[in-house]
């Protein structure tokens, strides 16, 4: 385990020159272990250049680390000489194989992923979340059990520029219909529970409308309600009906107010623009805060098929 | 006033002397325009016109958000304003249903429309003017075959003086010359068609070239890295080691990078992403091998001195290792060592520890997608982290990653993030 760069003098004025810019307090370096410290201290146990190696090492070791103020807040690894001999026994087995057989090669590439379409998707994680369940507080909407063919052509939208979203535009923008298809078909099967619906605040005669607007529309507006396409229970129906539950309530006022600005879209006849344009932004509001006020049924899923006829024509409801 | 007088025409004389030599810089190399139509394309032409199309990526420029294929309308962001693609449809209203070959081989070798402007040379003429006359005919032939779609070009909005004719006309003169392309007898015919694709039709320089003030690239082989006005993105330089010279690479790694997006040396994210994904993944590969070979003969530049270690502000590898632990260690493991086939290597990578820092801070915040490729068809993707973390945190993370693991790079500043959101 004899380190071989450089003398031992160049080898402590290129540690104190290290810590001293990373502003930690060096003392005197004895000596090195090199490899074999650094492998069961749980330091990097490849590193290409061995001069950095023994640099962490001492550093770890030697140094004590300063506070913001000057003072030194403690010495983080400090093994006693019969802790070290213990440890270096232990392992002397498993250093010895590391450093005497393996190639680099085969030490750098240990870490390993499933070759799944869920750990291939873990670019939707941070805004869907974890198995495309994002919660219904903040904005973002869930994806898990949401009929494929509503999923799919969202991500056509988003690829296509009729729904505006930098970061989705910018992240499907070179991904065929064929890996498209794939992904809704793998959120649209993923049956995770829903949690409660978070407290409303809101008052009484706006939940009231809501649920109106929601359970039987509006004849003087003409406009139908929403269970008349996204069904009886809210949950939505294949192959391209979304449900409307267990959605954030901003969430649901940003796409309403998208469709009567334009700036989502969908197949013609767009029939949400046209509902959402007879909408007061009172109703969206109103509508919106309802539907996220809801607890979604257990084992909720879409139906099977939507009840024929729809109350409209709609470009992208029954594909 | 006696005196004024001479002064005042001399430099009468030297205006209209500058203005002549402009004026004969910008007709250089045009003979005088064939205006009949007895262009009669073969199926040969129209097909060999469509694979051109793709080898200079047509589509991308000429082609918005979800629009007709080659109807124009894609906004193009320039230090000088923006610049809309044109309508290539052979709609005779708007589109260029009215030119002749003639015309278009004018466009494309002089930069002049069919009504004798100058077009912004944002359209690539300085690369195009490489253009064989028999290749500018196919991808007229080819272009001629595509739905006439009417829609009518947007105006550009580009700022005062940079907007006029005068302006372009100085520019031409300074930096635009039409030429073609002169194979070396030196090198390979392998070699010389590359050369060929790469600095004509495939105007790589156009992102991998550095500009002047005035956006000129220096000559189309001039590869030395630029940043894209893309969402900021690098295009690295080509001829440089510590960028993304292909010059230690297997030809194969190079092909498979442009067929596929993926390769053993490394994947295509942004721009680069969207050419491999509409461009070079439908070249041959006798074509991709012979860009692939000309690319890694560009003369190198001299690879930097090795860094010294980094000096860090106390706590901010603590930071970026917390950092790194709870977002990017699932993927890119816990040496930076990045999952087989899976996820990039960030130890040793080229991408992480590159001056400026701009992409590994962009792909942080923006994250991406490989292209999907046949060779590729279920790409791996990186989550935009821009949402989760702010500025000091996306900072500490890059820096962490630049200076890990044996990389010795330049720490990065929360300023920096800020100024790529």
């Amino acid at each position: 385990m004899k380190r071989t760069v450089g003398s031992r003098r160049a080898h402590r004025e290129a540690i104190a020159t290290d810590c001293r810019d990373r502003g930690v307090n060096c003392r005197r370096i004895p000596r090195d272990f090199g490899h074999v410290f650094a492998v069961h201290s749980g330091f990097p146990p490849v590193h290409r250049d061995q001069t950095h190696f023994a640099l962490d090492f001492a550093r770890e070791r030697d140094c004590k680390r300063r506070g913001p103020f000057g003072s030194i807040v403690g010495v983080k690894t400090r093994h006693s000489a019969v802790r070290l001999l213990v440890r270096t026994v232990l392992t002397a087995g498993s250093a010895a194989a590391l450093a005497a057989g393996l190639p680099a090669s085969a030490q750098t590439t240990a870490h390993a992923v499933p070759d799944t379409i869920a750990q291939r998707m873990q670019a939707c994680t941070p805004c869907h979340g974890r198995e495309g369940r994002a919660s219904p507080v903040g904005y973002l909407p869930r994806l898990a059990g949401k009929p494929a063919g509503y999923l799919f052509n969202q991500l056509v939208n988003f690829r296509d520029g009729r729904r505006y979203g930098a970061a989705m535009s910018y992240l499907v923008e070179q991904l065929s219909d064929d890996y498209l298809r794939e992904i809704a078909e793998h959120f649209a099967a993923l049956d995770v529970p829903y949690p409660p619906p978070p407290a409303t605040t809101e008052r009484e005669g706006v939940l009231r409308r809501g649920e109106v607007l929601a359970t039987r529309g509006d004849f003087d507006l003409r406009l139908p309600a929403c269970t008349q396409c996204h069904g009886y229970a809210l949950t939505g129906a294949q192959p391209a009906i979304p449900g409307l539950l267990g959605l954030p309530a901003d969430y649901v006022i940003g796409q309403l107010g998208a469709w009567k600005t334009e700036n989502r879209r969908a197949t013609a006849p767009d029939c949400m623009a046209f509902i959402a344009k007879r909408l007061s932004s009172e109703d969206v509001r109103a509508v919106a805060v309802w539907l996220a006020s809801r607890p979604v049924p257990r084992g909720a899923k879409p139906a099977p098929s939507p009840d024929l006829p729809l109350p409209l024509e709609c470009g992208s409801g029954l594909r | 006033m006696k005196r004024a007088l001479p002064w005042l025409a001399w430099t009468t004389v030297a205006l209209l002397a500058a203005i002549a030599l402009v004026a004969a810089l910008n007709l250089r190399d045009e003979p005088p325009l064939d205006e009949r139509d007895g262009f009669q394309p073969t199926p040969e032409q129209v097909a060999r016109g469509a694979y051109l199309a793709r080898a200079g990526n047509c589509i991308a420029c000429h082609t918005m958000r979800g629009g007709a294929p080659y109807a124009g309308g894609r906004a193009i962001e320039t230090p000088f304003g923006t610049v809309f693609g044109s309508n290539i449809t052979p709609d005779v209203k708007t589109g260029i249903g009215g030119w002749t070959a003639a015309h278009f081989w004018r466009a494309m070798h002089n930069g002049r429309s069919k009504d004798g402007r100058l077009l912004v040379p944002a359209f690539p003429y300085t690369n195009f003017t490489l253009v064989t006359r028999d290749d500018a005919d196919a991808l007229f032939a080819y272009l001629r075959t595509l739905p006439a779609v009417e829609q009518p070009n947007r105006a550009h909005t580009l700022r005062f003086p940079y907007d006029t004719q005068a302006a372009l006309a100085v520019w031409r003169a300074l930096f635009f010359a039409p030429g073609v392309h002169a194979a070396d007898p030196a090198q390979s015919a392998e070699w010389n068609r590359g050369s060929y694709l790469v600095r004509g039709l495939g105007h790589c320089n156009a992102c991998h070239g550095g500009r002047n003030v005035f956006g000129a690239t220096s000559g189309s082989l001039e590869m030395s890295g630029g940043v894209s006005p893309i969402d900021q993105w690098y295009a690295p330089s080509l001829a440089n080691p510590a960028e993304a010279s292909v010059a230690d690479w297997e030809t194969q790694h190079v092909v498979d990078l442009l067929k596929t997006g993926v390769s053993a040396r490394g994947s295509a994210l942004g721009p680069m992403a969207e050419v491999v994904f509409r461009s070079t993944q439908h070249l041959s590969d006798a074509d991709l091998r012979a860009m692939a070979v000309f690319l890694k003969s560009l003369p190198q530049s001299a690879p930097p001195a090795p860094r010294g270690p980094v000096s860090l502000a106390h706590g901010t590898a603590e930071r970026g290792r917390a950092v790194y632990r709870e977002h990017c260690e699932g993927c890119h493991g816990p040496q930076g060592e990045g999952a087989r086939g899976a996820y990039p290597a960030l130890a040793g990578n080229r991408s992480v520890v590159m001056d400026p820092p701009a992409n590994a801070i962009r792909a942080v915040l923006s994250g991406g997608f490989q292209p999907a490729t046949a060779g590729n068809p279920r790409p791996w993707g990186m989550p935009p982290f821009g949402h989760v973390l702010d500025d000091a945190d996306t900072a500490a993370v890059v820096t962490f990653i630049r200076t890990q693991w044996g990389n010795r790079a330049a720490p990065v500043s929360a300023t920096d993030v800020q100024r790529m959101r």
